[in-house]
């Protein structure tokens, strides 16, 4: 009998299958961009001498930067002082002098010289 | 005959005799019968790349290669190429790519979902109530692994999942290959799409302190190809899925750049290639111009042909000088050095002998030899310096999935559906992420403070036509949704204490002396900063 009964009442007492959850919220969902996440991952109280994302960079590099001439990508001894171009020869020169601003600042974004510190 | 090879009917014949010996001898053998029948044997590896998507049973030999990306093609607006679906395509002249990672990192899922919707699909590998062995990069975000875990176990409902880092089965596949013991040391260099790794395995666990990040991979020399092209020769700014081939159709790594920039700037000089870009028409694919080759000259005379120098082998050379570039951190061979020394003593011999190259910037020619060379001239002369690379360094992490399922206690790594539910993303996280790696802390002789580098960001405020790159969705590299950094200069950067301190106004302001002046106030506050000048500001200025 008892066992009958508990066979008979399977129903689930927190559970109704009738109900349906209304996709009240479609509205577009945004998710985080890289810079969110990692800087959110910054904020967390790392414990010191913890290895993650931020601490795995490698170091500068010990070796002086080569530098190349800008225009024709020939190791460069000099550098023009009024645009920062780097040049290899004195024909180059002339050409740089006659570049407009534009083109040498294209030139020196190519190089990612544009930083302020660079 | 096979009675060597087949256990069971010699077995069966001896335990005829002694019925003691049968006992045991199928107690062993059931046990033995039950491992293969478990899934372990086949397994779905997915080797997730920021730039394909290798995927494939670990049964078979070598993977399915789906880009993972979706594309939009200038000839057909209406449609969206998904993954594989660009072979469908015929003109592929200026694609605009959306791409499902930054830096690595999946961060656009309305991207991804469709080009994983497409790969577990009927046309590339249905799911099948197979366990998923599926990779993520190193130290990967929580608020990631919890999207994947979701999607994975809710979405696909996939029976049980494992993700190791690739170069885990990298390393599996290298010892396996070569008969090597668990615990000898190597360092896996791997050169992606969106960053370089190197990793030292000691005791066959990740040695976290020494793992090094180089933020150049093969994204980025593509963007800058496309630049130097660009500004050289014709604008092909649009055209980043043609630069790509050309990259990898030409580009090679020099073993003395200074002598080959010499030999470049003679006329007539070896290094020259003209290469014939496709125009969709007769040609689909570009290709290098054989100059002895007559009958193949009528049809290029309509073509638009590049005309490749110094190009070839100074874009590549960023790996290992991304001081060319105006970056900061060491090169890729500096890199491994500093990563050897970081690791303890009695581990630095065996790691320099066992260098294992994978990913795709590996393919460049030359690149091995390089890096022999140049950890040869930076490492003690009587250490051994061995630096091995697979034939096929794209897949050979995906190919280390099936050395994964040999792993004994593989079974008991996985986390299955139920266990999923029960207990959520925590055990996801427990299992996966402490997975072969060692966090001890350094012998106490050494204990120098850890110093991490942080770099600031290339401002790079304008492309270098001039246009203001803010939002403009081009097709670069690039992922669709605006971001603020342009040039591919996303790969380049990295989280950056100094960003906030930088004020607005320089952003856009290239003359740099002037801009100095502007914000002298916020640029004090950056040399102040310990964190950014590790060894000083001096070095810097």
């Amino acid at each position: 009998m008892s066992v009958e009964e508990q066979k008979t009442e399977q129903k689930l007492v927190f559970k109704s299958s009738s109900l349906q959850f209304q996709s009240a919220n479609k509205k577009k969902c945004v998710w985080k961009g890289l810079k969110q996440i990692i800087s959110s991952e910054k904020a967390l109280p790392w414990p010191d001498n913890c290895v993650h994302y931020g601490s795995i960079n490698a170091p500068p590099s010990f070796k002086p930067p080569e530098k190349f001439s800008d225009l024709s990508g020939l190791p460069a001894p000099y550098t023009d002082p009024q645009t920062r171009l780097r040049f290899a020869n004195k024909d180059e020169y002339a050409t740089i002098i006659e570049l407009p601003m534009d083109i040498t600042a294209g030139y020196l974004t190519l190089r990612g010289a544009t930083s302020i510190v660079g | 005959m096979s009675e060597l090879s087949n256990a069971e009917p010699r077995s069966y014949s001896r335990t005829f005799d002694k019925s003691r010996m049968r006992r045991r001898r199928s107690s062993v053998l059931s046990a033995g019968a039950k491992s293969p029948k478990r899934e372990g044997l086949s397994a779905l590896v997915v080797d997730n790349g920021a730039y394909s998507v290798k995927v494939g049973l670990s049964t078979a030999q070598s993977p399915t290669l789906v880009p993972n990306c979706i594309m939009k093609a200038k000839s057909e607006r209406k449609r969206l190429f998904i993954g594989a679906q660009i072979n469908e395509c015929r003109d592929c002249s200026g694609l605009y790519f959306l791409l499902p990672c930054e830096r690595g990192y999946i961060t656009k899922w309305d991207v991804q979902k469709p080009v994983w919707d497409y790969v577990f699909s009927r046309n590339v590998h249905p799911v099948e109530d197979k366990p998923v062995v599926m990779t993520q990069p190193l130290f990967n975000f929580k608020s990631i692994q919890d999207c994947i875990d979701e999607i994975f176990f809710e979405e696909y409902e996939v029976p049980s999942m494992f993700r190791p880092n690739p170069t885990d089965l990298s390393k599996l596949k290298y010892q396996q290959d070569n008969k090597l013991s668990n615990n000898l040391p190597c360092i896996i260099v791997d050169s992606g799409f969106s960053f370089t790794h190197v990793i030292p395995y000691i005791n066959g666990n990740k040695y976290l302190r020494a793992i090094r990040r180089l933020n150049v991979g093969g994204k980025l020399l593509t963007n800058h190809l496309k630049d130097l092209i660009s500004y050289r020769q014709y604008n092909v700014m649009e055209e980043t899925y043609v630069i790509n081939q050309v990259k990898e159709d030409t580009c090679y790594i020099s073993n003395n750049v200074l002598d080959e920039l010499k030999l470049a700037s003679t006329k007539n000089n070896p290094i020259v290639r003209n290469y014939v870009l496709p125009d969709f028409n007769n040609i689909r694919r570009g290709y290098i111009q054989d100059p002895n080759d007559v009958n193949q000259k009528e049809i290029e005379e309509n073509c638009q042909i590049l005309k490749l120098n110094n190009e070839r082998f100074v874009v590549p050379e960023i790996l290992f000088h991304p001081s060319d570039i105006g970056m900061k951190s060491a090169g890729l061979a500096e890199a491994v050095v500093d990563s050897i020394f970081r690791c303890p003593e009695h581990a630095r011999r065996d790691l320099a002998k066992h260098v294992v190259l994978s990913g795709g910037n590996c393919k460049f020619p030359g690149f091995r030899d390089r890096m022999y060379a140049e950890l040869r001239s930076y490492l003690p002369h009587d250490w051994e310096v061995g630096v091995y690379m697979p034939d096929d360094p794209v897949g050979y992490s995906w190919k280390g999935g099936s050395a994964l399922l040999k792993v004994p206690n593989f079974k008991n790594l996985l986390v299955t559906k139920s266990e999923y539910e029960e207990f959520g993303s925590t055990i996801t996280q427990q299992r996966f992420n402490s997975w072969m790696t060692d966090n001890s802390e350094p012998d106490s002789e050494s204990s120098e403070p850890e110093i991490s580098f942080s770099y600031l960001d290339n401002i790079k405020g304008r492309s270098i036509f001039g246009k203001n790159e803010l939002g403009n969705n081009d097709s670069k590299f690039e992922s669709n949704t605006n971001e603020s950094d342009s040039l591919g200069s996303d790969s380049k950067t990295d989280s950056n204490d100094g960003t906030n301190q930088i004020p607005e106004t320089t952003e856009n302001d290239i003359n740099t002396e002037h801009s100095t002046e502007q914000s002298s106030n916020g640029f004090n506050e950056l040399m102040n900063s310990v964190d950014l000048f590790p060894f000083g500001t001096n070095t810097y200025l």
